[in-house]
């Protein structure tokens, strides 16, 4: 009998992969170590589970902190595959708190993994966000020296990159895109900084995107993620391999995305239909620093909160890169399953919109 | 015969009252709702206000005056005066009797009088914030390429806060002042090439949107200066000079990168705060009397006023 353990199985990527893997029947015992009230915790993502029909029964929940210190790991069962798929995705999270979960809790996990009796085969799921402010095509392979970074979370996730590839359990890599949602109808278990700037620019307070209008998007689904990994897991180990997951060869440029979001919104929203509220600007950089100071000196607390959210993420789109997928396709024996680009991309810019909104077909019409 | 190509901005002067505070004097009478460093980081230094001897009266008068001694125009030149405000108080004097009647005491009637402008028909413009000079020239170019017979439309724009108001609103610190343009059929300089202006109902509630307003500046802005130059068949690169307001510099900065207009034709003249409706008018003054613009030079003004409207107005100088 197979064993897994997964990390980050509440969060936005491990919930479905959970499920995709569950539903492989490929692994007799799953084990999912959750932090907090883990009896309330394993209780919903059970139900959750099931509601998907989804079975349950090789689901193991262990509790366990893996940021704490302390946490106890030696009472946990030996496992024959890990997935660490645990990050804390909030880019505006304190230094601190990111460093704890991203690299201390990866130190922890490869240290108990390195102790097993049997060494398991490990995949680290990391973000194309390691990459930092390089630019141009990057490659399936550790990047070093480190790049320069636009928030924490980057740095964070790149030292944890550092930390795998540096251990002798010789692990896989999976760098993934921005996740954005389900594939079937653009919702996501925890919406991350995509979508609270999605929220800013639905709502008309979002005037300025940093980048050039060209500048790709790398928006990837939770399915794309759940099924890359799920076949990953099928194929034999190649040690320190590294693929990334993208939108493909046909992913949008940010220009499209927000005229995609504007046609959404507007089969919403009259306010958006009549163009009273207009979509955000694309800004050269000089253009977004000059109204970044000018943001930050007026001290206003909704358009400081609004700056900081876009912030985090946004000003990655200054720095365009393409990412190389072909030991990625490699894997996958043959092109990612990638989603028609425009039609994923509507139905999240749909999800986004305020649920009191209520429009279902209006994502689909705008694609 | 004149064709509409030739009418312009024959006269231009704009007033200020000569009483002025700094940033630390309006925080000490309480009259900014943000720190004074905050105002101060945002390029603001000081604000004219009212007083007594220098109201809103004085300031029309004072600029009225000096438009039509700009132009070379005696008052009984002018066919048509067109009277700007942006606040309601603009357009009435404070005079005593009937309370009811005293609401029909129209400023724009007491300037005919005032000035003996006794040819001019009299109009006004209201509900377009510091917009309103800018459409008041709009309906002056209006009315000389609709009726042959007029020559000189003389525009005022006044507003004054009340005494005790805050001068500051969304950021902006305000100043009270007074404009005055007279559009004439033949102008020298200073011809009209075209104007543009979007209005935004959406925006109507100023206080319940005024997070909305703020975003939507940019995006806005953009679109209006972007379709007037397109209208025009001009380009970001043929303007020569862009007048700003007196908001934020900062945003000024924003704006024309936006554009693509070259920040470094943007006219950076003396700092006044922002006076709703003379801001344009001031800096334009100052071009004209300094000689600082070639013969030719296309200009470019423009403005955003509370309603919502965003206008911009193209010269040839």
């Amino acid at each position: 009998m197979t064993t897994l353990l997964l990390t980050g199985a509440t969060g936005a990527v491990g919930q479905p992969l959970l499920a995709a893997l569950l539903r492989s029947r490929r692994f007799g015992r799953v084990i999912v170590p959750v932090r907090g009230d883990a009896a309330r915790r394993a209780r919903q993502m059970r139900g959750a589970l099931a509601a998907e029909e989804v079975d349950t029964g090789p689901l193991v929940t262990v509790a366990a902190d893996l940021a704490d210190p302390a946490a106890d790991l030696a009472s946990w069962p030996a496992a024959d595959v890990v997935v660490h798929a645990a990050a804390c995705t909030r880019f505006r999270a304190p230094a601190a708190e990111l460093a704890a979960i991203n690299v201390g809790a990866t130190a922890r996990l490869l240290a108990w993994a390195g102790a097993l009796p049997r060494r398991p085969r490990f995949v680290h799921l990391s973000t194309l966000c390691v990459a930092g402010c390089r630019t141009g095509v990057v490659p399936e392979e550790p990047l070093r020296p480190a790049p320069a970074f636009i928030n924490a979370y980057e740095h964070s996730k790149w030292e944890a990159e550092q930390l795998v590839f540096g251990s002798d359990l010789r692990p896989e890599i999976v760098r993934l895109g921005i996740v954005a949602g389900r594939e079937s109808d653009g919702r996501i278990p925890r919406p991350g900084a995509l979508h609270a700037a999605l929220r800013w620019m639905r709502r008309g307070l979002l005037p300025l995107v940093p980048g050039e209008p060209a500048t790709g998007v790398d928006l990837i689904s939770t399915d794309l993620v759940a099924r890359f990994v799920d076949r990953l897991l099928a194929v034999a180990p190649e040690p320190h391999r590294l693929c990334h997951l993208t939108a493909g060869p046909a992913r949008l440029s940010i220009a499209e995305l927000i005229a995609l979001g504007a046609g959404v919104f507007a089969a919403a929203d009259p306010a958006w239909r009549t163009r009273q509220i207009l979509p955000p600007v694309v800004a050269p950089r000089t253009a977004f620093a000059a109204f970044r100071r000018s943001i930050e000196q007026s001290r206003d607390l909704l358009f400081n909160q609004v700056l900081a959210s876009a912030d985090a993420f946004l000003p990655m789109l200054l720095h365009p890169k393409v990412f190389a997928t072909g030991r990625a396709e490699s894997a996958w024996g043959g092109p990612l399953p990638w989603p028609e680009p425009r039609t994923f991309a509507a139905r999240v810019l749909g999800a986004s919109l305020d649920a009191a909104d209520g429009r279902a077909g209006s994502a689909e019409e705008a694609a | 015969m004149s064709t509409p190509n030739s009418i312009g901005l024959s006269g231009v002067a704009a007033v200020l009252p000569p009483q002025r505070h700094s940033l630390a004097e309006l925080a000490d009478r309480r009259r900014l709702r943000s720190d004074a460093a905050v105002l101060a980081d945002l390029g603001y230094t000081a604000a004219h206000l009212a007083d007594p001897d220098h109201d809103a009266a004085w300031l029309a008068r004072s600029a009225a005056a000096a438009a039509l001694s700009d132009a070379g125009l005696a008052a009984e030149s002018i066919d048509a005066v067109i009277w700007a405000g942006a606040l309601p108080d603009s357009h009435v004097r404070p005079v005593p009797g009937d309370p009811l009647l005293a609401r029909f005491a129209y400023s724009a009637s007491w300037l005919q009088h005032e000035l003996g402008l006794h040819r001019a028909s009299v109009h006004g413009v209201a509900q377009q914030g510091c917009g309103g000079m800018f459409s008041a020239l709009r309906m002056a170019h209006a009315l000389l390429a609709a009726e042959p017979d007029l020559q000189h439309v003389l525009c005022v724009g006044v507003d004054v806060l009340p005494a005790d108001a805050p001068r500051e609103i969304l950021y902006t610190l305000i100043s009270d002042a007074a404009a005055g343009v007279v559009v004439s059929r033949r102008s020298p300089r200073d011809r009209w090439l075209g104007f543009h202006q979007v209005s935004k109902g959406y925006y109507w509630d100023v206080p319940a949107r005024q997070n909305e307003i703020i975003a939507s500046y940019f995006p806005t802005s953009r679109l209006v200066i972007t379709e007037l130059l397109a209208r025009h068949g001009l380009t970001p690169a043929d303007i020569d000079c862009i007048v700003p307001t007196g908001i934020g510099a900062g945003s000024w900065d924003v704006l024309t990168q936006l554009c693509g207009l070259d920040p470094a034709r943007l006219h950076r003249g003396r700092a006044f705060g922002h006076t709703i409706a003379a801001d344009s008018f001031l800096h334009l003054a100052d071009l004209r009397a300094a000689g600082a613009l070639r013969p030719g030079a296309r200009v470019l003004l423009f403005t955003y006023g509370f309603g919502s409207s965003w206008c911009g107005l193209l010269l040839d100088h």
